[in-house]
């Protein structure tokens, strides 16, 4: 039996059994050597937790999220044990916390103020209203009373603030990425506490995807927007500060 | 053995209603028999078929099937019939026999129910369970949050430090995290992941336990 110190490689490997993705032989293969021993069978266990925090992340890519969901959020225990996930993962640092990659996203831009530029330029009518979000806490939030008003997240930007005043009927998020790929692509919503506060369908806009969640759905607090397409997912925190 | 005791025949003899997955209404004495060979002294015997039990359940769910509890049972009903038998455990560990009997389960589990079936069932399930409510004790906010930066506040620095390390980051540079993180520490990467899955759990007893506390 395989001890504890299994090489880094293996971690492909058990997700990909925990996820019911190997051939028969191959996963009985891992049976063989991780079944037998306390310390090598905790380490799937371990494996396994660690799937939990990935799909907790959105860092799994839908196939595997269909894998998992099938597999591990079948009763309301797997459900608790999620939340519990969702729970821990409060206690990392938010600009430490993961934004999932995924291989589609692995080209995706990270020429935040650039592309945002850009898009603006191409948009036919001109919101005057319009907020592009101060990028980290040493910047103001911009501060307006415009109906729409924008929030742009990418990958490599740390997550944004925005300031949704009363007068907001929607906030448009902007995901910015520069190989989308096809669609469609399902855009969704979480509070920081974890309950999914809103869904859709990402629209194709210049540069990266556009979603428009109504303002009233959001309060002040961190959220993290969920974009997933066939090719694979991401996740983006960015907080919504409100009077 | 609680949830033993509350399933098929082995032990209590009672008629069985999983009985179309070949569950069978075994003795005590088969029981008995089954606990003799995992060990002599009656309670080490004990430990060992729930450590074995919780591996079956754990098999059973990675590997997909939608009955964990049940097909554990079954699988432990077939061990203790063929000791009942005469067969004599060669293995030096009798979960690697134990193991064999649960593949044979699972295989006429699935010839019985084919896996496309299942998952047709399971994605009806999940959806209808998406649509559900959340349990009621799966809120994590409130008071467990707060205990979550209570507990974090008491975790010695190096431990809070590889909570929050393990779960930094993204992709490649996670992964060379990770690693730098184990050579610190002189582990193979895997073992660091041990240490993280032990850490969280004591991480969210601590919070279990000050949230009840805090609502007392």
């Amino acid at each position: 039996m395989k001890s504890a110190g299994v090489h880094r490689g293996d971690m492909d490997v058990l997700t990909r059994y925990l996820l019911g993705m190997l051939p028969e032989d191959e996963a009985q293969g891992v049976e063989q050597e991780y079944f037998g021993g306390a310390d090598s069978f905790e380490a799937l266990m371990a494996a396994e937790d660690d799937l939990y925090f990935l799909y907790a992340e959105g860092g799994l890519v839908p196939e595997d999220r269909r894998r998992f969901e099938d597999r591990f959020l079948r009763t309301d225990d797997d459900r608790r044990r999620l939340a519990r996930t969702r729970l821990l993962l409060k206690g990392v640092p938010a600009p430490r916390r993961a934004i999932p990659s995924a291989a589609w996203l692995a080209a995706a831009a990270a020429v935040v103020l650039l592309a945002a530029s850009l898009w603006l330029v191409r948009q036919p009518v001109h919101d005057p209203g319009r907020s592009i979000s101060g990028t980290d806490g040493e910047h103001p939030v911009p501060r307006t009373d415009a109906e729409i008003v924008v929030v742009t997240v990418s990958r490599d930007a740390e997550p944004p603030r925005v300031y949704l005043p009363a007068s907001a009927k929607t906030l448009r998020i902007e995901v910015r990425m520069e190989a989308r790929g096809n669609g469609p692509w399902r855009a969704s919503l979480h509070s920081s506490d974890g309950p999914t506060v809103w869904t859709g369908e990402g629209a194709a806009v210049s540069g990266g995807l556009r979603l428009d969640v109504p303002a009233a759905a959001l309060v002040e607090d961190e959220y993290e927007v969920r974009i997933e397409g066939p090719e694979g997912a991401v996740s983006h925190p960015f907080l919504v500060l409100r009077d | 053995m609680g949830q033993r005791e509350q399933g098929t025949g082995l032990r209590s003899g009672h008629a069985d209603e999983a009985g179309e997955c070949g569950l069978s209404d075994l003795s005590a004495e088969a029981f008995e028999r089954l606990l003799g060979v995992l060990d002599t002294d009656r309670e080490r015997a004990a430990e060992r078929y729930e450590d074995i039990r919780r591996r079956l359940l754990r098999f059973f769910r990675w590997r997909g099937c939608p009955a964990p509890e049940q097909l554990s049972d079954e699988t432990f009903d077939r061990v203790a019939r063929r000791l009942a038998e005469g067969v004599a455990l060669q293995a030096p560990d009798p979960y690697s026999y134990v193991h064999g009997v649960a593949l044979r389960v699972a295989h006429e589990h699935w010839r019985r129910t084919p896996r496309e079936t299942e998952l047709d069932e399971v994605t009806g399930r999940r959806e209808a369970l998406a649509r559900q409510a959340e349990p009621e004790d799966v809120d994590e906010t409130g008071p467990r949050l707060q205990c979550l930066t209570t507990c974090l506040d008491r975790l010695p620095p190096a431990q809070r430090r590889m909570f929050e390390t393990y779960h930094a980051g993204q992709g490649g540079a996670r992964i060379r995290a990770r690693q730098v993180l184990a050579d610190e520490l002189g582990i193979p990467i895997n073992a660091l992941r041990i240490r993280v899955f032990r850490l969280r759990a004591g991480l969210f007893d601590c919070i279990t336990e000050c949230a009840a506390g805090s609502v007392k």
